[in-house]
């Protein structure tokens, strides 16, 4: 990998979406808690005014420069440069950094979400290009603190050694899994050959797929 | 920020062809074309390329589409992805064998955004080039591939410039007579897919035959060769993700047990993808017998000037001939 996965000093303090805190989340939380209840307080009122589902830019994305993303369900307003790709609105903007950047270079796999439930690169990808689409990050998977089957049945099958590449590897398997809830072996595998693991743990990812595609 | 920003650069959604290529026209080589993306943000990313202006055409629709032709065709849009043309039925029904190739091609989350047109106009994986060096196809004055490491190099029809075409799509889409529409300032204009590839011999620095401010808009595939016999194979290092060393798509017609008509068309060999001629000329009006494909396959190359390292790529022609000949189906 070449790069560590450090805390980005320079986040303005978005949440994540997973259930409980995280580390993260409480360092963040102190610096940008204040910020977050500025904002939201200045554009409540407007956003009734903001995008629709068709990309169409409203007054808030107007007066504001920030476009308007619809992430893990929920709308999330953020000032993106033009040259700026998913991956790093996602991380250092939005709070998200459960999608890791691995190779940035479309090579590993890590950086792995969907955009309207296709798996994509988003170190590849321009956050402007996801405008009007629907992205889920892993974040996105757990609902009410309860963690999603292919999250569990990673944690128990061991699915994630160093689990670098766990975040990638879950999105690609959720896709695979919302198309074809009973694949075989060498569909999973198929469905996986996007994501790199550098601890060769493939084995037990593969069993978590079909494991969680038992219990879905 | 520990990844590779881009610089900043403007990037334009054009809103139909005519919009793409006039703002082609107005930022002349300050600007560059994307479709997915995929292959030209790495230029981005390692700074070899510095546009101030991308010129999307993701937002044309109509560009997406693929559709079945009066006459039993296809006409595939350029900004169709590859994932999309993979599944599409009209695709599997009859040219499945375009739909084999693009499920070969590097991984699901690359399907789902790279598009089909820029398949057809990537550019060189020359490690060297694409490393950044200073060679004869990056305006420089040597060929690091011809002194260095060449093992996924050309061993044919090359001059200074000894790249191979990485394309899977482009030789399935060979073997089935495919044309390609173009739109420029001047209009629209089409040719066969076989002459849109350019050889270092005749522009060392491109790929294809687009102008700056032209635009690939379609691929039609003409009926001539549906659900005829079809085999596609390619070779690569690893099983996701590796560009071809080398890989072939066969299209054979028979008629009262006789070959009547096929084609045989390999990338990886030289810089354009090669119709493999001499191979076909031996089997064409015989019958695909043991002794027949036998002597087809013996010598596919014959004109090839292998480096050192890449010599191995005479018999893996020579096999994957021999394969597609006694595989078809
Ligand atoms: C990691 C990786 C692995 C890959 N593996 C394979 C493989 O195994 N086999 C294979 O065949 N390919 C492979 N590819 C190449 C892949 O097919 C292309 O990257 C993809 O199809 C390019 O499409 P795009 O829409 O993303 O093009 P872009 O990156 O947007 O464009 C590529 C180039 O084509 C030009 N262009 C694109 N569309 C048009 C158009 N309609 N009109 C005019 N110019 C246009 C652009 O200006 C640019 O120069 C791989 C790519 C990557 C990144
Ligand atoms: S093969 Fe072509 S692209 Fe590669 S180093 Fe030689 S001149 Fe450059
Ligand atoms: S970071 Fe490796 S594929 Fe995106
Ligand atoms: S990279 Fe360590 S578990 Fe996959």
């Amino acid at each position: 990998m070449s790069t560590t996965d450090v805390p980005d000093e320079s986040e303005p303090g978005g949440s994540d979406d997973s259930g409980g805190p995280s580390r993260r989340d409480i360092i963040k939380g102190t610096i940008g808690g204040t910020l977050v209840a500025a904002n939201a307080y200045l554009f409540n009122n407007i956003r009734q005014t903001s995008a629709q589902g068709d990309g169409t830019p409203g007054v808030r994305e107007r007066f504001s420069n920030q476009l308007k993303l619809t992430v893990n369900g929920r709308e999330r307003f953020v000032r993106v440069e033009d040259q700026e790709r998913l991956a790093e609105t996602l991380r250092s903007k939005l709070g998200l950094t459960g999608t890791k950047f691995g190779c940035d270079r479309a090579m590993c796999g890590a950086c792995t979400v969907q955009i309207e439930g296709d798996p994509i690169y988003s170190c590849t990808y321009f956050t402007k290009d996801a405008v009007g689409k629907e992205v889920t990050t892993v974040e996105g998977l757990s609902e009410g603190g309860q963690l999603h089957p292919i999250q569990e049945s990673f944690i128990e099958e061991l699915g994630g050694q160093c689990a670098f590449c766990t975040p990638g590897m879950i999105m690609s398997a959720k896709s695979l899994l919302e198309e074809n809830g009973d694949p075989t072996r060498e569909e999973v595998k198929d469905a996986l050959e996007g994501n790199l693991c550098r601890c060769g743990n493939y084995e037990n990812e593969i069993e978590s797929v079909l494991t969680a595609a038992e219990r879905m | 920020m520990q990844q590779d920003m881009i610089p900043p650069l403007e990037h334009i959604d054009a809103t139909s062809v005519e919009h793409a290529v006039r703002l082609l026209g107005e930022h002349g080589s300050d600007a560059a074309t994307i479709a997915g993306n995929t292959d030209e943000i790495n230029w981005l990313k390692n700074r070899d390329r510095t546009p101030e202006v991308l010129v999307d055409l993701k937002p044309i629709e109509e560009l997406k589409e693929i559709e079945e032709t009066s006459d039993g065709g296809l006409r595939i849009g350029a900004l169709a992805t590859l994932s999309d043309v993979q599944n599409h039925d009209a695709v599997n029904d009859g040219y499945s064998i375009i739909a084999d190739a693009m499920g070969e091609i590097a991984t699901p989350q690359i399907r789902n955004q790279g598009t089909i047109g820029g398949n057809l106009t990537q550019d060189s994986r020359c490690w060297y080039y694409r490393g950044g060096f200073d060679c004869y196809r990056a305006g420089g004055n040597t060929c690091y591939a011809i002194t260095g490491e060449s093992s996924d190099h050309a061993v044919t029809d090359y001059s200074r410039c000894i790249t191979a075409h990485p394309s899977d799509g482009a030789v399935a889409l060979i073997a089935l007579d495919a044309e390609v529409v173009v739109r420029g300032p001047r209009g629209e204009r089409r040719e066969p897919l076989s002459e849109f590839f350019v050889g270092p011999e005749d522009n060392i620095t491109v790929m294809h035959d687009l102008a700056h401010d032209e635009i690939l808009t379609h691929i039609e595939v003409p009926s001539d060769w549906r659900g005829t016999n079809f085999y596609f194979e390619k070779v690569r290092g690893r099983d996701a993700w590796d560009f071809a060393i080398g890989n072939i798509a066969a299209a054979v017609k028979t008629s009262g047990g006789t070959v009547s008509d096929l084609r045989l068309v390999a990338n990886g060999f030289a810089p354009t993808p090669k119709r493999l001629r001499t191979a076909e000329r031996s089997i064409r009006g015989s019958r695909l017998s043991e002794g027949n494909i036998a002597s087809a396959s013996e010598n596919v190359l014959p004109n090839a000037r292998p480096q050192s390292d890449n010599e191995y790529k005479l018999n893996l022609a020579d096999g994957l001939v021999k394969r597609a000949l006694s595989n078809v189906a």
